[in-house]
């Protein structure tokens, strides 16, 4: 009898989604990671800090990334290994790393809040690993949560 | 497709309630911004049961703060009451306990609503 692999050496499983570049296409690929994190059993606070995340990196390729408009073409990862998800996206848009995005003023006053700026730094604290290259005019923007 | 739902409640002359359901997100922030916005007008107190919000995104965070700096402006205040975990874990990362009060229900929000008139 052949032994079936052991689940520890399973292959960690991928999903991978194609989207154009519009704020709409923020929906279904959430809808898509939700299904995939249903199937990986993964806690609540993981799949919530996800679809977040997605949405906050998808939002900021949108609106941010093409100067000329257009649709094109974003690729979403998923990979989900034993111990941590791995969530990469993949823009042809304009260099941007939102690494190098200052801070918010979390403590100023009201009257001194920025609307904006939010996203980056709640992307920074849902992930546990956020990693940003430039590789052969594409932003490629990596992130890593640990399995909740 | 509208994924957020926006029921207001005046409650005497210059205090109202806004019970929101569903997500606020970038897909629903246009239509929540208008709603609230237009609702908030000439009010002393304006407060958002979050009890049936189960998602939010900096989009949704923004709207907030637009909100309280609209109401500020008058000399009114926003509060956000009955909110969920997952709501409250966003507004903890981003620093929103000191952008407006977060009460732990309606009852509450109210109270201190019209105890501060």
């Amino acid at each position: 009898m052949i032994p079936l692999a052991s689940p520890v050496e399973a292959e960690p499983r991928e999903l991978k989604l194609s989207l154009r570049s519009t704020l709409e296409e923020i929906a279904r690929a959430q809808a898509a990671v939700e299904r995939f994190a249903e199937a990986e059993a993964l806690s609540e606070q993981t799949a919530f800090a996800l679809q977040v995340t997605l949405e906050e990196v998808l939002a900021n390729v949108v609106h941010h990334g093409y100067e000329g408009g257009g649709a094109h073409p974003i690729e979403v990862r998923v990979r989900a290994a034993e111990a941590e998800i791995e969530l990469e996206v993949v823009d042809d848009g304009k260099p941007f790393d939102p690494l190098s995005m200052p801070p918010p003023k979390l403590d100023a006053p009201l009257e001194e809040r920025d609307v904006g700026g939010l996203g980056v730094h709640m992307v920074k604290q849902l992930m546990d690993e956020v990693r940003y290259r430039r590789d052969g005019g594409h932003n490629v923007l990596t992130m890593r949560k640990r399995r909740g | 497709m509208s994924q957020l739902e926006i029921e207001t409640e005046k409650v005497g002359t210059d205090v109202a309630v806004a019970t929101l359901k569903g997500r606020l997100d970038t897909n629903s922030v246009a239509s929540a911004e208008k709603t609230l916005l237009e609702a908030s007008d000439g009010l002393a107190q304006m407060i958002l049961d979050l009890a049936g919000v189960d998602y939010i995104s900096s989009a949704g965070l923004r709207v907030l703060l637009l909100v309280a700096k609209k109401l500020k402006t008058g000399k009114g205040q926003l509060s956000v009451c009955s909110v969920t975990p997952r709501v409250k874990s966003v507004l903890d990362i981003s620093g929103f306990a000191s952008v407006f009060p977060i009460r732990a229900d309606r009852q509450e929000a109210l109270a201190k609503a019209t105890a501060r008139r």
